[in-house]
């Protein structure tokens, strides 16, 4: 089925080939795609296999066999007025957004007249930020994602949903796997309560203090995949 | 040196000439870890080395230096004149974004906060570290100074101590219950220190981040305790 009044706007990623494969096995496609090439190599670009979804198919391949009407933007930059334009002109008023990893959108994208469905893979507002999975890995042995509209201020916009997950059995798999496997769990989920009722909800984040990470160190990056500790030993 | 071919790879190009943002770093299990450790506790060695040396002659930068180990470490074995308790504040009690500020000013007040003030320590401390610790991650510089808007006053890089006083700063507050978010700031200037090289540095940088380095493996070697990672 497609969604009425919901696009989506990315490159190719782990991330979106998690997206687009949960989208296809639920049927929940979007009525439009804003696909950000990146150049020559973005087409046989490969990741290593993880046993969560099919990765090995590129993105726009993907989007391409399923008949999703597609605009292609020779570009990496997400805020580029190509693109800025590309979005104030989709016909949708929704983009599940899946662009450049670690991309902020600027004023002129975020005024555009769109809203921007992103899943982040932490639960907010306690985790905003870069590398969550891992900060929440090392702080409470959990993981978790949050749907979310983006606005100005990174990770706190207004919030659809949020789960908690359970840490992957191999961690070493997080950024290519476990994180985009969860991230496109919780957006069909949002999708799909979008099919039944046609809305969105969203709610604004609790005002309390949430903390926001930067990327993290690979030391503490190997201490959170080695780690022995889940939620249930963490508070030992 | 371990016997591995994994090595302590982020350390080998002069981080300030190039910055280096830490993007998908890959993984390369616990020999990683092995090698990390091995190049800090190296150059743990190499400063204390230079610090035995600075001891030899004194100044108000080992003066300055030695009264910051003080107030981290029970160790210090030699602790001439006070500058920085005697230092009268220069930014604080301004907050973040209500003045112009020097970095290194800032810093210099954070000490003596965390030295000889602890209310207004607890009270301003990790506003401040805060603004410090996010300049740092999204440029990778400390620039000499900031406007109230915390952008940049000029292009111009502040000093090496800048690195090393806001890494040993970081750890201060790490021990005292600090977020894993310093630790992680903790570890990118040490990097980019250990980058530029150790002997090329003056005294302040040298045992400041001799402070911030010991400080640094103590809290690894607790997590890595406290995780159970047996390497």
């Amino acid at each position: 089925m497609i969604l009425p009044g919901v696009g989506l706007i990315a490159t190719d990623s782990s991330r979106t080939r998690a997206y687009l494969a949960a989208m296809l096995d639920r049927e929940l496609l979007p009525a439009c795609a804003i696909f950000l090439s990146e150049g020559q190599t973005a087409t046989t670009r490969s990741f290593p296999p993880v046993p969560y979804f099919d990765n090995s198919v590129a993105a726009l391949e993907t989007i391409r066999a399923a008949g999703i009407p597609c605009e292609v933007i020779e570009t990496d930059d997400v805020n580029s007025p190509e693109v800025v334009d590309a979005v104030r002109n989709s016909p949708v008023d929704v983009l599940v957004y899946s662009g450049p990893g670690g991309a902020i959108l600027r004023q002129d994208m975020l005024n555009a007249g769109k809203r921007f469905l992103h899943v982040h893979p932490g639960l907010l507002p306690s985790f905003r930020g870069s590398t969550t999975m891992y900060y929440s890995l090392l702080v409470d042995g959990s993981c978790g994602a949050s749907a979310l509209f983006l606005d100005a201020d990174i990770d706190a916009g207004p919030v659809l949903a949020t789960r908690a997950y359970p840490p992957p059995d191999d961690r070493s798999t997080i950024d290519h796997g476990y994180d985009p496997y969860i991230r496109s769990d919780l957006l069909v989920q949002v999708l799909e309560e979008y099919r039944q009722t046609g809305t969105f909800s969203a709610l604004a984040q609790p005002d309390e203090p949430g903390e926001t990470y930067y990327i993290m160190h690979p030391v503490l990056r190997h201490l959170a995949i080695l780690s022995n500790r889940t939620s249930e030993t963490v508070g030992e | 040196m371990t016997s591995s071919a994994v090595t302590y790879r982020y350390v080998e190009s002069d981080l300030l000439r190039q910055r280096y943002h830490y993007m998908y770093t890959p993984y390369e299990g616990p020999d990683f870890l092995r090698a990390y450790l091995s190049h800090r506790r190296q150059l743990r060695d190499e400063l204390s080395a230079l610090r035995r040396q600075a001891l030899a002659h004194p100044s108000k930068d080992l003066d300055i230096a030695e009264e910051i180990r003080q107030a981290c470490l029970p160790d210090s074995s030699r602790l001439g004149q006070k500058p920085l308790r005697s230092r009268p504040l220069a930014v604080l009690p301004a907050q973040p974004g209500q003045c112009e500020f020097t970095t290194m000013d800032v810093l210099l007040d954070l000490w003596h906060c965390f030295g000889y003030d602890p209310p207004r320590a607890e009270r301003q401390g990790s506003a401040w570290l805060d603004v410090l610790v996010s300049r740092f991650e999204v440029t990778k510089r400390l620039y000499r100074g900031y406007t109230t808007s915390l952008r940049p006053v000029d292009r111009t890089r502040g000093p090496a101590e800048n690195y090393a006083l806001l890494a040993a700063l970081l750890m201060h507050s790490h021990r005292a219950g600090g977020s894993v978010k310093y630790l992680n700031a903790v570890l990118k200037l040490n990097d980019l220190l250990a980058s530029i090289g150790p002997s090329t540095q003056g005294t302040i940088t040298q045992l400041v981040q001799l402070v911030a380095v010991e400080a640094e493996l103590a809290a690894l070697q607790d997590r890595l305790e406290h995780h159970r990672v047996e390497l």
